[in-house]
């Protein structure tokens, strides 16, 4: 390893990597055991497996190279159908990924401990996983004693009221479908049960006539035919009035029936979405203890509000922040019990969780009891970080302080812990609740303990927006994420160095046609008045600019087919309530996508009036489904003045060379989705993009596996087993140069 | 008085000659088809990859895409799909059918269809009812139909007085996907 690098930074990665890794395969492995034969599930297998393999090779984890190799070529014999993985085998491979997590968690220092006498368990594992692959059957082994099964005892199904049933998404997606199509359908109802009061209308224009006519007639003589005609007619004009009357009558008390049954149905189908909070939270109570244990402290987490319900999306994407807060905790929240009972505390700290419901949102709180936040120390920890003016820190409410802690890589510990302080601090928990467009805040009082509460809608599949139309064709955006709505006259668009701005509560906005961030073709709004979307903050707040507004509407969002892969700009869809489709905008990409357009006609300007450019560094873009390899090469390439994006797998990476200007890709092999033969091939058949350099980088040293990549197109072809930084970088050197751009 | 005239000279051998030969015809095996038509070329495919068809409505286009093979999402039951050109995905000449459309007054409609890779819709301009063949009634390719069109075709059927061109659903769906990604 190079020493450029720091080496617990890397190792820290590789930690989280393994760990991601582990859940994947003790998931998968449990999801196996149900059903031995889904392909879908070894897939997933075979990948995580390969994942660590590449890992732990980079970090010169040979035991742990040579067992996720073993468990690799498992799962491909399995996926070739060659052997079943039966109950037995699954218990052998989830003890497997137990010694993989012992292996990783163990510090550097002490790898010593796998190596000679210290293998002999790795190595007997290998021999039973080989055996599994092999088809034979399977000799009870000694399990080491630190790898006790964990004991299911406090799984003992909770007290339910009601049968819960396990229904797949997709089905409850599909149910939700069809119950809002019943309700666009109820819908059309009442219109047509209006259009029969027309009917009504003529019938008594025609019974007027018939009137009229009689009249006429009787008062020129009389025609005893005739007039019997007429009354006959009369009559019969009578009885379709009635008729008619009547069906409207029934067709109206229909309409509405059906529309509440439709209304009905839709409710319980969006409420079908909606999970306890308990079924999320099974395994925290353990977590507390084992970690507690594991810190020498002693804790009790109370959970309260379990019955309290939330989207079942919600619920899963709470895990993890979740976990985050209470290792948290744990870790920088509750003190020793010496300490605590010196305080006069009891020595078993608490913490409670709690979820309720509060004005349409889903509030859930981590409260611990104990020393709370040093916001002196937060002072101190932003000036030795200099994020902010040295005055202005001084003038820092405890609430904007305690914002700090939400920063990327803001830790108070000067030493990283393997509990919580990971260097990535609580801005993944403020990431992850801003994903679910949610709020975070923090309150601390000394000595008394730190919470956090979340706040969050109660589901993600109903949505308030706002409906605007974009190149003739609606769009929504939601109205969480924008600032304003508002019409300006024409007029008051100012311009400044020929971009296009409006004056906003005294703030400048740069306007930004929605259609041309789109690409949609298109007139250019037209009319006095320009319609304008503010969203954005401070600094970069942008005005969209849209055909008009359409008004507010709570949309069911639906995910678009993932075939589609990510849509630019765009979240979701939905249905409008007449059951055409709409587009749910992407604020954060939006913006995005305007910095990008901003900046790229900027670039422009410059150019054309001759100024001097500042100099362009080369990109690079590393292509890996591996975050250790990704930052490997990312640091790397970085310190050597390169710029370097990155994607977390082929198609992600295909994705990124036809939006951004790239100067070299380099690649894995083995990825999800889009694998890198596959990315190859397909810049190499993009007239536009076929010139671009290539360079695969992969564990597969064969020489039918080098030719492959090269037959694709690849330009240069690197093993990863004699990965060394020097030939990767003399490799970038040889195909693209340094990196100052010439 | 109608229903008791004489038939017409010839007419009993005609049909029993009809009915004879349409027997003969159906063999065991058939299999069924709807035959649908886009820009000039009627085409077909298997019942079997059909959900259903149903009237026109809004389809909503996609932003940042180049590619034509996806016109955009269209609601069907209430779930959004996907919304497929045939005319972009076999290579189909549409310019020179807007007159013939106009003239005959036909209804086009969208044809939802389930793959085992996925569900499409798609946009035609007339369609017909269902239609059993048997696999030995398919004529091969002429050459001159345009090369794009004939990867797609198992072989042409004769219906009525026009050629079907009877469509392969697995390399379609393949090269479907192959669009979307």
């Amino acid at each position: 390893m190079n020493e450029d690098f720091n080496q617990k930074e890397m190792m820290e990665l590789f930690r989280q990597e393994a760990e991601t890794q582990n859940a994947l395969l003790t998931k998968n492995l449990l999801a196996l055991e149900q059903d031995p034969t889904d392909v879908a599930h070894l897939e997933v297998l075979m990948r995580a497996a390969h994942s660590l393999k590449g890992a732990s090779s980079i970090m010169d984890l040979h035991l742990m190279v040579g067992l996720a190799h073993e468990m690799e070529e498992c799962f491909v014999t399995a996926q070739k159908g060659g052997i079943v993985l039966g109950s037995e085998a699954i218990d052998c491979l989830l003890r497997a990924v137990d010694l993989l997590a012992s292996i990783a968690q163990t510090p550097e220092e002490q790898q010593t401990a796998w190596t000679g006498a210290g293998s002999a368990p790795v190595e007997a594992m290998m021999a039973q996983i080989k055996a599994i692959a092999q088809g034979q059957t399977l000799v009870p082994l000694k399990v080491p004693t630190e790898m006790k099964s964990t004991a299911p005892a406090d799984l003992a199904p909770t007290e339910a009221s009601e049968r819960m049933l396990r229904v797949t998404s997709g089905s409850l997606n599909r149910l939700l479908g069809l119950a809002s199509e019943s309700l666009v359908a109820s819908r059309w109802l009442t219109p047509y049960a209006e259009s029969l009061l027309r009917l009504k209308r003529q019938q008594w224009k025609l019974a007027k006539t018939l009137d009229t006519l009689s009249q006429a007639l009787s008062a020129g003589g009389h025609d005893e035919v005739i007039s019997a005609r007429l009354a006959a007619a009369e009559q019969q004009a009578g009885a379709c009035q009635r008729a008619v009357a009547e069906r409207h009558a029934e067709l109206e008390a229909f309409a509405r029936r059906s529309s509440n049954l439709a209304n009905n149905l839709y409710r319980e189908a969006l409420a079908s979405r909606m999970r306890p909070f308990a079924d999320g939270t099974e395994g925290f109570p353990r977590l507390v203890r084992d970690l507690a244990r594991s810190l020498g402290k002693a804790a009790r987490l109370q959970i309260k509000g379990e019955t309290t319900t939330m989207d079942r999306e919600v619920l899963e994407k709470l895990e993890a922040p979740l976990t985050h807060l209470l290792r948290n905790a744990l870790d920088h929240g509750l003190e020793l019990p010496a300490e605590r009972q010196a305080a006069g505390k009891s020595p078993e700290g608490l913490i409670v969780m709690e979820a309720r419901h509060s004005a349409g949102r889903l509030i859930i709180s981590v409260q611990d009891d104990g020393r709370g936040i040093d916001c002196a120390a937060v002072r101190a920890a932003i000036r030795r970080r200099q994020l902010a003016a040295p005055e202005l820190i001084e003038k820092l409410s405890e609430d904007e302080l305690l914002e700090f802690l939400f920063l990327p890589g803001f830790s108070m510990r000067e030493q990283v812990t393997e509990i919580s302080g990971r260097g990535v601090g609580l801005d993944v928990v403020h990431n992850m609740v801003h994903a679910l467009r949610g709020q975070v805040r923090i309150s601390t009082q000394p000595g008394k303990g730190t919470g956090f509460q979340l706040q969050l809608p109660l589901t993600l599949s109903v949505l308030r927006a706002l409906l605007v139309e974009i190149a003739g064709e609606p769009y929504a955006l939601p109205l969480a994420r924008i600032q304003s709505a508002l019409k300006v006259p024409r007029s008051q668009i100012e311009t400044i160095e020929g971009r296009e701005y409006i004056s906003h509560n005294g703030e400048q906005i740069g306007l930004v046609s929605a259609g041309q961030l789109l690409g949609l073709a298109g007139p250019a709004p037209g009319g006095e008045e320009l319609s304008l979307v503010i969203f954005g903050e401070r600094g970069t707040r942008f005005a969209l600019a849209v055909e008009r507004f359409y008004g507010e509407q709570e949309l069911v969002v639906q995910p678009i087919d993932p075939r589609l892969n990510k849509i630019q700009d765009i979240s979701a869809a939905a249905l409008l309530p007449d059951g055409a489709p709409v587009l749910i905008l992407e604020v954060e990409d939006l913006i995005r996508s305007i910095e990008v357009l901003v900046s790229g006609g900027h670039l422009n300007k410059l150019r054309s009036s001759g100024a001097v450019l500042t100099q362009r560094r080369k990109r690079v873009l590393v292509v890996d489904d591996s975050l250790t390899v990704r930052e490997l090469e990312r640091k790397l390439l970085g310190n050597h003045g390169y710029e370097v994006g990155v994607a977390v797998d082929g198609m992600d990476g295909w994705n990124a060379v036809r939006t951004q200007p790239y100067d070299l890709v380099v690649t894995d092999v083995d990825m999800p989705r889009l694998d890198g033969i596959e990315l190859v091939s397909l810049i190499k058949k993009d007239p536009r993009l076929k010139k671009l350099p290539v360079m695969i980088i992969s564990y597969k040293d064969r020489e039918a596996d080098r030719q492959r990549g090269l037959d694709a197109g690849a330009d240069y072809y690197l093993t990863k087993g004699t990965f060394h930084e020097e030939a990767l970088l003399t490799a970038v050197l040889d195909l693209i140069g340094s990196a100052e751009a010439e | 008085m109608l229903l008791d005239r004489e038939p017409p000279p010839g007419y009993l051998a005609d049909s029993t000659a009809r009915v004879a030969e349409t027997r003969q015809q159906k063999l065991p095996g058939g299999q069924g088809l709807v035959i649908f038509r886009v820009a000039a070329e009627w085409l077909a495919l298997p019942t079997a990859v059909f959900q259903e068809v149903v009237e026109m409505r809004p389809i909503h286009s996609l932003p940042h895409r180049q590619n034509r093979v996806v016109k955009g999402l269209v609601a069907i039951r209430g779930q959004l799909q996907i919304c497929v050109s045939f005319a972009e995905l076999l290579g189909l000449d549409t310019l020179a059918v807007s007159k013939d459309n106009l003239a005959r007054r036909t209804v086009p409609r969208l044809l939802v269809t389930a793959h085992q890779s996925g569900n499409a819709v798609f946009p035609v301009d007339e369609v017909q009812v269902g239609y059993r063949y048997h696999p030995t009634e398919l004529k091969p390719l002429p050459a001159t139909v345009s090369l794009t069109a004939a990867r797609f075709s198992r072989g042409l059927l004769a219906w009525r007085d026009c050629n079907v061109g009877v469509l392969d659903e697995e390399l379609l769906f393949y090269t479907l996907n192959h669009h979307l990604a």
